[in-house]
């Protein structure tokens, strides 16, 4: 039961009619009751599993509060690597065993059982235990109490708005939500709906619609030529960001139904005019997990080894960021998935990243020598545009099936050789039109929300008639141009 | 008290609530329809193009003869050769890309008005294949969804929710918007070169044939079995002569391929012909009559739907 199936947009009004029907003080079981239906229409069997997860690190937590400092880092360690031996476990089976015949089912909305001969990852796994190790690393700094309530905890984890995509919530905004008593409301509930339909959009008519072509081109990479893989590797670019923001702004939507705030992932992250910016607006739960429980922890532990203020004529500070930037986004690049191209992916990360560092002050002094502003228009255009190719040649590996693949893109890529690809019918013409088209229309509602938020707005007008109007349209517009056979989201198999 | 207040204020707010959906989805099915009915106008008022031929297949055609496919059909069987040897109208009503749910559907269409006197339906390798996609092809027959109730088993073979979707009068043009422009224009009839309903070909494939040595092993779908074996009772019981064929492909094959053995012992087990061009000497060894290895050319056609005459024609 995907977001964008019909199953869910019938699942959905009655959780949330029963939700709102019900006393305050069962609100939270209907919740995870519903949550756990939801998981079930997936692969039912995994539902034993992530029982476990939960059962396990609620016992640890308050273990871990209860026990003293001295004998908590012992525990904590050993949390933290059961929950990664789960997760490693689970995301490299098909490494580990690549012939395994494993049966398992899955059951739709009908009961109706369809066989999967082979592993798969549990639906939503990493973003579990993301979640839960977020939570137990809290705990340990003390920053959060455990919850005790064994039924809030679990929802937690389960709430099923974010299991099988995140966003990866913090205890700290979760938890105190689902104590609170949800009153219906009518405006969160205008904007949740709102959300939702503008997830639906990205997702059906843009996402969906680019990955025919990109699929397309990808698939059969050493029959196409440079500039069509050019128009590809944008494509996909705007693919995966319309997949995954669509998909987290339906999760939003979902969640503000029930009277819950969720972080949003996404803030325009094709206007980011650095590296470091985009992460800032790219998967944002996840790039701020890294950063508070990796990147930090091990800087601040290189801090404590390193003593010298330069090693090789390089002050400390940029040794110490390499390091840890280096660790951070292999890790990042992993998570993803098995495979070299995710680790390349990562580390081009990385060395982006480092490179900014490095040469921040000589960058300075640079735009100072040539009387260049950093408020400057052009300059803004420069280094958006700029970030936007270097974001781009990374998403070359995310989305190539293997290293030979990536390095032939590429190289054909630098000819800038050949026509782009428009096929011997009409389809491909049809799919790019439409494909220009989302990508079009998505870039000036971003363009506006960006730079000229305060304009007129159609979405958002005073005016009765042009607001519904607005919204009737782009609900015509994912009947007209969605593509309703598109398959579930990108960031599914993370 | 306070209590009491704010459920009231709570109850208000949830009729507030549906009330204000409710005019927002009568706003929106006022505008659907308005989008609805002007793209259905220009749909059926195409002159040319895929939909234009499922139009004229599904509502129009009323030729002695049918040939159902695929673009194998399309480009393999030349109506204008049926014509002159047999002396009865003939239309080509293959489609790009479809396979048996779209030729069913318009075979219940066409049943429908009348019967027609010879049926040949091209059969495709793998054409038992499970595939998602043959079902999402099914979208195709979603505008005539309305007038054909005939049809409806059919396409809500699509999915178990059609039903709803179609709740909305823009959902059948879902994606056509686009072709429906050009099938009002003079694009098509410039660029495709259609004689009822055939398409030739005119490049000549320079490659070697490709031998298949090992048989490809693919899960079956029981759906399009049942369906295929509809299509053959309904031309039998509607008195209509069923010819079933492979058309030929440039390419060697040893081993008979699940669907075409499947599709034989169904035909068998109606006495429907079943002719079988896997391998044909005549085809195999000229790849001057093919365009690429799955369809042949012009000249190919010409050659093959005269073979075809020959085995259905029997004089009296």
């Amino acid at each position: 039961m995907i977001f964008n199936s019909i199953s869910y947009l019938l699942f959905l009004p009655i959780v949330l009619i029963a939700y709102y029907t019900f006393p305050f003080k069962i609100r939270w079981l209907w919740l995870l009751v519903a949550s756990i239906g939801y998981y079930l229409s997936f692969i039912p069997i995994f539902l034993i599993l992530l029982a476990v997860i939960v059962c396990v690190n609620y016992l640890m937590a308050i273990w871990l509060s209860m026990v003293s400092d001295k004998r908590s880092g012992h525990l904590f360690v050993a949390i933290i690597v059961m929950n990664l031996i789960i997760l490693a476990f689970f995301k490299y089976f098909n490494v580990l065993f690549p012939d395994n015949q494993l049966h398992l089912y899955n059951v739709d909305l009908f009961f109706r059982v369809n066989p999967i001969n082979k592993m798969i990852l549990p639906l939503g796994l990493s973003y579990i235990i993301f979640t839960v190790l977020s939570y137990q690393i809290e705990v340990k700094r003390k920053n959060i109490i455990p919850e005790k309530h064994f039924g809030y905890f679990s929802l937690y984890l389960f709430f099923f708005p974010k299991i099988a995509q995140g966003p990866i919530e913090r205890p700290q905004q979760l938890i105190p939500q689902l104590h609170q008593t949800h009153h219906f409301n009518y405006t969160m509930i205008v904007e949740g709906l709102k959300l939702m339909l503008w997830g639906y959009f990205k997702k059906l008519v843009i996402a969906d619609r680019l990955a025919i072509y990109v699929n397309a081109v990808y698939n059969n990479s050493e029959h196409h030529n440079g500039n069509t893989l050019i128009l590809a590797t944008i494509f996909f670019a705007f693919q995966i960001y319309a997949d995954f923001s669509g998909y987290t702004d339906i999760a939003l939507g979902t969640a503000k139904l029930f009277g819950f705030n969720l972080t949003n992932n996404f803030r325009r992250p094709y206007f980011a005019t650095s590296i470091k910016d985009f992460w800032d607006r790219w998967h944002i739960t996840f790039s701020t997990w890294l950063r508070d429980y990796l990147f930090l922890p091990v800087a601040y532990f290189l801090a404590n080894k390193m003593s010298k203020p330069k090693y090789l004529f390089v002050s400390t500070d940029k040794w110490i960021y390499l390091i840890a930037i280096m660790i951070t986004f292999s890790i990042c690049g992993i998570w993803h998935g098995v495979g070299w191209t995710y680790l390349i992916w990562g580390i081009l990360f990385g060395i982006y990243l480092t490179y900014s560092n490095w040469t921040g002050s000589l960058h300075k002094k640079l735009r100072k020598r040539l009387h260049i502003k950093k408020i400057s228009y052009y300059y803004l255009i420069y280094k958006t545009i700029l970030t936007f190719i270097l974001v781009l040649f990374a998403w070359i590996f995310f989305r190539a099936d293997n290293i030979k693949d990536s390095f032939n893109i590429i190289r054909k890529i630098l000819t800038f050789n050949g026509t782009v690809f428009l096929g011997d019918t009409f389809e491909v013409i049809n799919s790019l039109i439409f494909s220009f088209f989302g990508i079009g229309f998505l870039l000036i509602i971003e363009l506006k929300e960006e730079y000229f938020s305060n304009t007129f707005s159609f979405f958002n007008n005073t005016n009765w008639i042009i607001r519904n109007l607005s919204y009737a349209l782009l609900i015509i517009s994912i009947i007209l141009f969605g593509v309703f056979d598109g398959g579930q989201f990108i960031y599914f198999q993370f | 008290m306070i209590k009491k207040f704010s459920d009231k204020k709570q109850d208000n707010s949830f009729v507030y609530f549906i009330l204000k959906l409710g005019v927002f989805f009568i706003f929106l099915l006022c505008i659907d329809s308005v989008f609805g009915s002007i793209i259905r106008y220009y749909y059926f008022k195409q002159k040319s193009g895929l939909e234009f031929a499922t139009t004229y297949s599904i509502e129009k055609t009323t030729a002695n003869i049918l040939i159902f496919g695929s673009s194998r059909a399309n480009h393999h069987y030349n109506p204008a050769i049926f014509e002159s040897q047999l002396k009865m109208s003939c239309q080509n009503v293959g489609r790009d890309g479809q396979e048996i749910f779209y030729h069913f559907a318009v075979l219940k269409a066409v049943l429908h008005r009348y019967s027609p006197k010879i049926i040949i339906l091209d059969f495709n390798w793998e054409e038992f294949i499970k595939d998602q996609v043959s079902y999402d092809k099914i979208s195709s027959l979603l505008p005539y969804y309305r007038n054909h109730p005939e049809i409806h088993p059919i396409v809500n073979l699509k999915s178990n929710y059609e039903k709803i979707k179609l709740f909305f009068k823009s959902y059948p043009y879902n994606s056509t918007i686009f072709y429906v422009i050009l099938g009002n224009t003079e694009y098509n009839l410039k660029k495709r070169n259609e004689i009822n309903g055939y398409v030739p070909l005119n490049q000549i494939w320079n490659k070697p044939v490709n031998t298949y040595n090992e048989l490809k092993k693919y899960e079956l779908d029981t759906t399009k079995i049942k369906i295929y074996e509809s299509f053959i009772k309904d031309c039998i019981n509607s008195g209509i002569e069923l010819y079933i064929i492979h058309s030929p492909y440039f390419a060697r094959s040893n081993y008979l391929d699940k669907s075409i053995e499947i599709g034989q012992v169904i035909a068998k087990k109606h006495n429907v012909p079943f002719y079988d061009f896997t391998n044909d000497s005549v085809f195999i060894n000229n790849q001057i009559l093919f365009s690429e290895p799955a369809h042949l050319n012009d000249k190919g056609a010409k050659i093959f739907s005269n073979m075809i005459i020959n085995k259905i024609w029997q004089p009296n």
